[in-house]
């Protein structure tokens, strides 16, 4: 499962796939911007049977806060 | 001002399937979701354990709920099933009666008051040996610094009256203000209450305020042409066990009418409303909340079980399957004051894990529908 903020991130993440003829191996999700997608981190991590997940999110400005938003969410024994 | 839970935490080795499960933060309202064989039932029994202080009729009527019990013979050679106390402990093996010491051990919170301990064990100065084949048991009990022992396994006539004369002698029995008192608990199992349930839970609200809760708590379901219940019948034989029934008078209908007729939803609406009203100041059970309940009236029963554990400071825990019945959950604990949590309970290879969601994780997942069962 990968998500993203909105619909052009996952019509970019099509288009990628298709130009380079890949299959798509996983499903990508609109969370229709970014504090729905990472309110919903949570969830989406542990979502019955997920075994992994991917998030596609810009940095715009801020790389920092972007960024240190997310390491709350990961297990710290890694995988 | 908010009463402290019972069950602010709970934590379960060894009971059944359940090697070691932790629930850190249970709310005033807790739901349990999860596939089937994750040990939400067993979690529910071990509570049912704990409220009851590993009282030993307790532990028998969940051993016998699930029919296991072990076949043997009495001090007079009859034929007899006897229930298997082994089947409770994780890891056992009801085959062999050579197994080790067995322990399973609940706790509620910080606090030795707060743990409670049973142990089987080989009896080691049994009062009755049947033969060599047999070894006898016994369960130790321990709530805090408090123990009592009783005997278990095949028991003829001789060795009840020695079961009588362990627990006469028991600290529990001697000195019963030593022995914490049971904390009041009902449990609901996934299917109807029995009639004689319903009668018995009735007698204790008739006339008082709880019936009106009651009563307008089935008119969730009914609606509003519901006048009132009563409970009717001879309890004595020959209509022993059928005799009392629910009957409800209806405006539309100049006779009361049985509340069978009104549908296995109204049945388990009313067995919920009774239970929460007997139920003050202790603990509620429910399996398989959803169960004869229209999803269209999810949230009304969640808002009548949130209010009415608040009111009468009832700490409930219920199991479900349903998405809706989360759902309707979900929005009622946001906008109650009380607090609701959920737990899904996963088997991750031999182990069990639980999967936390606040209620603003709740939220989260009925907005955008994010799956957590």
């Amino acid at each position: 499962m990968l998500l993203v903020e909105g619909i052009n991130d996952l019509h970019v993440v099509n288009h990628l796939l298709s130009r380079h003829d890949l299959e798509q191996p996983f499903s990508i999700k609109d969370k229709c911007g970014f504090e729905k997608l990472r309110a919903s981190i949570h969830n989406e991590v542990n979502a019955p049977g997920r075994g992994v997940l991917g998030i596609l999110a810009d940095a715009n400005d801020d790389i920092d806060g972007r960024w240190w938003c997310f390491p709350q969410f990961c297990d710290p024994q890694g995988p | 001002m908010v009463s402290q839970l019972h069950l602010p935490s709970l934590n379960v080795e060894g009971l059944r399937g359940i090697r070691s499960l932790e629930l850190p933060n249970l709310g005033r309202v807790t739901l349990l979701a999860g596939e089937n064989g994750t040990g939400k039932t067993t979690m529910l029994e071990a509570i049912r354990i704990y409220a009851s202080r590993g009282d030993e009729r307790s532990l028998t009527n969940l051993i016998e709920a699930r029919e296991e019990l072990v076949p043997g013979s009495d001090m007079d050679g009859d034929e007899m099933l006897f229930p298997n106390f082994a089947a409770l402990f994780h890891d056992h093996d009801s085959d062999d009666d050579n197994t080790d010491t067995l322990n399973i051990r609940i706790s509620a919170g910080r606090g030795t008051s707060r743990k409670l301990t049973l142990r089987l064990e080989d009896d080691p100065k049994p009062e009755v040996v049947f033969s060599e084949d047999v070894h006898p048991k016994r369960v130790h009990v321990s709530v805090g610094k408090r123990t009592y022992t009783f005997p278990v396994g095949p028991i003829g006539r001789h060795q009840r009256s020695i079961r009588r004369y362990h627990l006469l002698r028991s600290p529990r029995r001697r000195n019963p203000e030593a022995w914490p008192e049971p904390i009041v608990h009902e449990a609901l199992g996934p299917g109807l209450l029995h009639a004689s349930d319903v009668a018995r839970l009735w007698d204790s609200i008739a006339l008082t305020k709880a019936e009106d809760f009651v009563t307008e708590a089935l008119r969730l379901v009914v609606g509003n042409s519901l006048e009132r219940l009563a409970v009717i019948g001879d309890p004595t034989p020959p209509y022993r066990g059928r005799g009392r029934r629910v009957v409800a008078r209806l405006d539309s209908s100049p006779d009361p009418i049985p509340l069978k007729r009104l549908g296995d939803g109204a049945q388990r609406f009313l067995g919920m409303a009774l239970a929460l009203a007997n139920c003050r100041n202790g603990i509620l059970l429910i399996d398989e909340v959803e169960n004869g309940i229209h999803y269209s009236i999810q949230e009304e029963l969640w808002r009548m079980i949130f209010r009415a554990a608040d009111d009468g400071n009832v700490q409930v825990i219920a199991v479900t399957h349903s998405w809706d019945c989360i759902a309707g959950f979900a929005a009622v604990a946001n906008e109650e004051p009380s607090v609701g949590a959920l737990y899904r309970l996963e088997r991750y290879e031999d182990d069990l894990h639980a999967v936390h969601y606040s209620e603003e994780n709740l939220k989260v997942a009925a907005q955008q529908r994010i799956e957590v069962r």
